[in-house]
């Protein structure tokens, strides 16, 4: 297995499918839908090597490949994984074939181009997590774009145009901001790959000083910060999420915001350690208050997408601050936390897809007594629920513990407040999920649903207007991986913990390292 | 046998899981089986344990570490946050038994009890999952471990008092209680935070396998640190008065009365309720460090025990009176806790979960013999109809006032008498004591009142709300086993407890104390016992307080020498002060839930119209300007594959022209 080039494979695999897509007449949807299944299923199941073979213990980047692409300018096609990618490679590998089989019902129109996009939507996903190198990092990043805007603009809902503009223009705009940042770090350090500027900041004397570090922070920041998003950069998530189809929703909410999260790990906190030692407390009150503010509007919402939505930034607020606490066990609760989010807040924007599809409805008022009429639907959606929740023995418990315990172990910082207000979003979230669920699934049925079963029971009037039909195999096909992952991280996270450790030890070692020595060696690197 | 320790939770679970897997398939009754015999298997198996447990010699009790939980890395990088183990010690002990002892005998009462339901195996699943959480609750040998057994109990409790969902009541309560449970574990998370910051473990011993020392292998560590040795006791309350209902969050339990009447014996009244006296009988050793923590937590559980008593006697449904007297007699355990009794606490969990659980399941007895009728003033004479439901019931009754040789008699007069002896050393305990005794005097009253209307007298309740006769009919044997197997407990179960005065034992504290003293005894804080004759006194008092309490009911509802009403009218600030639950869920809802409210949809408009409505503007802008942009958009996925490689194209020639 040493000899091949593992990632490449996983990463251009859904490439190689999106391209023979390409070829499959548009005539026959069944046809590229059951090859972008196959593909992203094959890459799935190359991607669990990856799991398998991963290393515990080192902090080393894995399967790495380098190849000089465009020496001149220090460019190379370079790859490889650490405890802090392998996660978020195996999330994105295994959400994608969920998602593609979980559409099957929704995405009727232009197939072929929907599995395109999909597919290329996977290797844009994974070259952001796999690259070592900023310019193919950024290629990659912007790559996302693309097929996320034609995903929401083609096969979104009424309001799909204005959604996917608005994605679009928000998300550019911290691209290109980041790209400044990438071409002056290039040009401090005259290299664009990330394990060279690495060692050359790590160098004695070869610390950035404190004011480019800001500066440069600040480029990488505001990209990722939209990315991810972080109050109140989040203005494009609630309209993108609400009018995406599903499928594409779950791509973004699961997988593809996670790039921002990784992107603040991976580079602006190793990068710029001075800059962002300073800008914890910034992080932190934006990340509590976006616990807080997410999970109050969430409750507010009249729309259960627009509800997860909401709740998917309070959550992915929880990350952040476990981020920029920087202990150790802040940092692997937040390692945890983004996998964790993405099985969770993926499960529920499914569920809420599958309901939808028979309800024709989100309107948590044009719901009720669901649960009566789809019982095996609403156990799996009580289940999703508490593990958003953080009940124990699921995974958000122990990630969002994690980042709770680390953050308030932070008291150098003064973070204690931080972690003790981010709690109280626990108890938020149990406020709005079970709200939310006390009127949409409990209470009287609806008189405008009734289950298969009605007219057999003698229910009084017997079946009335739509009938919903409860989870098919192939739903609880899609839902099966994830609800095992819910519980199986939330018993047993060591296979999970110990793959990311060193990793995480490396970066929270590093931000340990007093500051000022680092401000010290910081100003002599200035820029010339 | 103590290596098969995992066993006993671990039955229930499979039993819950089996159930849930195939418990639509397979039939009622191999879904009873399976039900109960995982819960006879843990109950023998906790049994067993407990006697090998008690002929060994462990004095922090055995300790059971199964795998790693939350840890991480190897050899001396390796972070261990928390494991899965058990600790199976004195207190450990009562609790097991009480949980699968009252636990089976409440499976076996939910054949008959939930016969007619459609949602039967659900109904078990979830009985048993709960099981399961109350025991891993009570067997961790870790604070987080705990945690996990706390809050899913909480979520079994949510289940089930929603186990009837599509009553608007039910989903309402069910999620009101995990609300209220959820603000008290915030408390106890922030607990957590501290613990680990200053112990770098949540194992409460140290031991091969787990950290060197445990938290209450060195409670005093957080002596040293300003305000921690009183945070973290008082944290824990906060998570004692919502699991505990106690002042002021007991507010959701009474609502609670909206599940099965099974699970109200069970669930809220005989085992989750009593998590919150578990935990500081657990943790008591953080307690007694803290006089001021304690004082707190035993004001707590006075008021809470006089509040709900006072609410208890205007009650008219049979269960509501139970369960405001269930958030009573949880009181009378806080304050026993609070001073520094912890061992008279648990020796009042165990008898008051005997005679609640049998009160409650006689109510689900009348109510089931009444069809669904639950309104004390439609029964009467029911002592005609359903004599073994009502002979258990008396016996129930005459525990919890404090009948002497009952149970209640024992467990009650130990806190009373504890209490006295706190007062003795801070007299603000002697005012707690006279709250407690007066609380006796209406405990006695509001009980009495409930049997006297349901069981004496003439029946009222010959019509139902639907026209159609009543006629009262006694429960299935499968119902009335279980009532008399607790009746029984409820008169023995206080032997245990029979102060060494009457026993003329040596020992100045009961057998129950002596047992549970490796684990419970306090440092400390409490020390000598009381003079024979002034608990000989004590108990003479608290009998004929009791005494007038039941007299004065018998007047008013036995003779009818008074008239309830007019007296009621006498009485009626009083009166509609208690109706009204002392105004605890108003001010809850005007101070609280529609405060929140409002600022949360506040926060929604400016979400919508200011950060949202910012990029409005800016999309249009560009999108009217941009007429180029607006034809793309209706535009091919081909026209934007182009758009994209031109992109790519340009990208690498401006690569090549930089050069």
């Amino acid at each position: 297995m040493d000899g091949l080039p593992l990632l490449s494979i996983v990463l251009f695999l859904p490439l190689a499918g999106a391209v023979i897509a390409l070829f499959v007449p548009g005539d026959q949807p069944g046809k590229s839908r059951r090859l972008a299944l196959l593909v992203s299923t094959v890459t799935f199941l190359v991607s669990l090597l990856l799991w398998f073979g991963f290393a515990t213990g080192t902090a080393a980047f894995q399967w790495e490949e380098r190849v000089a692409w465009l020496p001149e300018y220090g460019i190379g096609y370079h790859l490889g994984i650490d405890g802090i990618s392998i996660l978020l490679v195996l999330l994105t590998t295994l959400m994608l074939p969920l998602v593609i089989l979980s559409v099957s019902t929704t995405i009727t129109t232009r197939v072929k181009e929907f599995s395109v996009m999909v597919l290329l939507m996977e290797t844009a996903i994974l070259g952001t997590l796999m690259s070592l190198d900023l310019f193919l990092f950024y290629i990659f990043f912007e790559l996302m774009l693309v097929p996320m805007y034609m995903l929401v603009g083609i096969w979104g809902g009424e309001r799909r145009l204005y959604a996917a503009m608005k994605f679009f223009l928000f998300t550019m705009a911290g691209g290109v901001v980041m790209l400044v940042g990438i071409i002056g770090l290039y040009l401090l350090k005259g290299s664009f790959d990330y394990v060279e500027i690495l060692k050359a900041i790590s160098a004695p004397g070869g610390a950035l000083s404190i004011e480019m570090q800001l500066w440069l922070f600040a480029a990488f920041a505001l990209a990722f910060a939209i990315k991810v998003p972080l109050f109140p950069f989040h203005a494009w998530l609630p309209d993108a999420y609400a009018e995406a189809p599903t499928g594409a929703t779950v791509i973004m909410s699961a997988v593809m915001v996670k790039v921002g999260t990784y992107g603040f790990l991976r580079f602006c906190i190793p990068l710029f350690p001075t800059a962002a030692h300073d800008a914890v407390w910034t992080v932190s009150i934006l990340a509590t208050v976006g616990i807080v503010y997410g999970a109050l509007i969430a409750a507010m919402q009249r729309d259960m997408k627009r509800v997860v939505a909401y709740s998917s930034i309070s959550h992915i607020s929880f990350v952040m601050l476990g981020l920029f606490a920087m202990t150790t066990e802040s940092l692997q609760g937040s390692v945890l936390q983004m996998l964790n989010h993405g099985i969770s807040t993926g499960a529920l924007f499914l569920l809420v897809g599958f309901l939808h599809e028979r309800t024709r409805t989100r309107m948590i008022s044009d719901l009720g007594g669901i649960a009566k009429v789809m019982p095996v639907f609403a156990g799996v959606f009580t289940l999703v629920m508490f593990s958003s929740a953080g009940l124990p023995f699921t995974n958000g418990f122990v990630g969002e513990f994690l980042i709770l315990t680390g953050t308030f172990k932070n008291a150098a910082d003064g973070l204690q407040p931080f972690a003790i207000i981010g709690a109280s979003g626990v108890v938020l979230s149990a406020v709005y999920l079970l709200w939310m669920y006390q009127r949409a699934m409990q209470g009287p049925v609806n008189p405008a649903f009734s289950s298969p079963d009605d007219e057999a029971s003698n229910v009084a009037g017997g079946r009335t207007g739509l009938v919903l039909d409860d989870l098919t195999a192939r739903e609880l096909i899609v839902l099966l991986p994830l609800t095992a992952l819910i519980i199986w991280i939330g018993v047993y996270p060591r296979p999970f913990l110990d793959r990311t450790a060193a990793s995480v030890e490396a970066i929270s070692a590093r931000m340990a390292v007093p500051q000022s020595g680092v401000l010290a060696s910081g100003t002599g690197a200035r820029v010339p | 046998m103590l290596e098969q320790l995992w066993l006993v939770p671990v039955f229930p679970l499979l039993g819950a899981v089996a159930n849930l897997a195939f418990g639509r398939q397979i039939g009622r009754t191999m879904v009873s089986l399976i039900a109960i015999g995982s819960v006879a298997l843990s109950f023998l198996l906790g049994v067993n344990a407990v006697l090998s447990f008690m002929s060994l010699s462990a004095p922090h009790g055995f300790q059971l570490r199964l795998f790693d939980w939350i840890s991480w890395g190897a050899g001396s990088n390796a972070v261990h946050v928390a494991d899965i183990g058990l600790l199976l010690d004195p207190l450990s002990s009562v609790m097991v038994l009480v949980v699968a002892g009252i636990g089976l005998l409440i499976h076996m009462y939910s054949v008959g009890y939930m016969a007619e339901e459609p949602g039967y195996a659900r109904y078990f699943v979830y009985l048993n999952l709960f099981t399961f959480s109350m025991l891993v609750l009570v067997l961790a040998n870790n604070f987080l471990l705990m945690f996990v057994g706390w809050e899913l109990v909480g979520l079994c409790s949510y289940l089930l008092i929603g186990f009837w969902f599509t009553r608007p009541s039910a989903a309402a309560a069910g999620k009101k209680a995990f609300i209220t449970n959820r603000v008290g574990d915030f408390g106890v998370l922030i607990a957590l935070f501290l613990i680990w910051v200053n112990w770098g473990t949540f194992d409460f011993f140290g031991g091969p396998g787990g950290a060197a020392t445990g938290v209450f292998d060195d409670p005093g560590r957080v002596l040293a640190t300003q305000g921690v040795a009183f945070a973290i006791p008082m944290l824990l309350i906060l998570g004692v008065t919502g699991k505990s209902a106690q002042i002021p969050l007991f507010v959701w339990l009474p609502d609670a009365m909206e599940g099965p009447t099974p699970v109200s014996a069970l669930i809220h009244a005989a085992t989750m309720v009593t998590g919150g006296v578990y935990l500081v009988a657990r943790a008591h050793l953080l307690y007694d460090q803290s006089p001021d923590a304690l004082l707190t937590l035993a004001t707590i559980g006075a008021l809470t025990a006089f509040v709900a008593a006072t609410v208890a006697v205007v009650q008219t449904d049979i269960k509501r009176v139970l369960a405001y007297s269930t958030v009573s007699q949880l009181g009378f355990m806080v304050l026993a806790l609070g001073s520094g009794a912890y061992a008279a606490a648990v020796f009042h969990l165990m008898t008051h979960a005997f005679f609640k659980a049998l009160m409650f399941l006689g109510a689900g007895s009348v109510i089931h013999g009444l069809h669904e009728q639950q309104d004390l003033r439609r029964m009467g004479g029911l002592r005609r109809y359903m004599p073994v439901t009502t002979w258990t019931f008396v016996v129930g009754w005459l525990a919890i006032i404090g009948a002497p040789g009952l149970s209640g008699f024992f467990s009650k007069d130990l806190i009373l008498a504890r209490t006295f002896a706190r007062g003795l050393i801070d007299p603000v305990y002697l005012g707690l004591y006279g709250l407690a005794l007066l609380t006796v005097g209406i405990t006695a009253f509001y009980m009495s009142r409930m049997v006297f209307l349901a069981f004496f007298g003439d029946f009222r309740g010959g019509v139902d709300d639907h026209g159609h006769a009543v006629i009262p009919h006694e429960s299935p044997v499968s119902m009335l086993v279980p009532l008399v197997v607790l009746a029984i407990g409820s008169v023995i179960a206080g032997w245990i407890g029979v102060p060494s005065f009457l026993t003329g034992g040596t020992s100045p504290v009961s057998a129950i104390e002596v047992f549970l003293a490796p684990a419970v005894a306090a440092t400390g804080v409490w020390e000598g016992t009381l003079e024979h004759l002034t608990e000989i006194v004590l108990t003479g008092m608290s009998v004929m307080v009791a005494l007038a309490g039941a007299s004065l009911a018998g007047l008013l509802y036995l003779s009818g020498a008074v008239n309830p009403v007019a007296l009621a009218m006498v009485f009626s600030p009083f009166t509609r002060l208690f109706e009204a639950r002392w105004y605890l869920d108003d001010f809850y809802r005007v101070a609280i839930v529609s405060n929140v409210a409002r600022i949360a949809s506040f926060l929604a408009s400016f979400d919508l119209a200011v950060i949202g409505g910012s990029v409005t503007v800016v999309v249009r802008t560009v999108r009217g300007a941009g007429s180029v942009l607006r034809a793309s958009q209706a535009g091919y996925v081909r026209g934007y594959a182009v758009t994209m490689l031109a992109g790519a194209f340009l990208v690498l020639a401006a690569s090549w022209a930089f050069r």
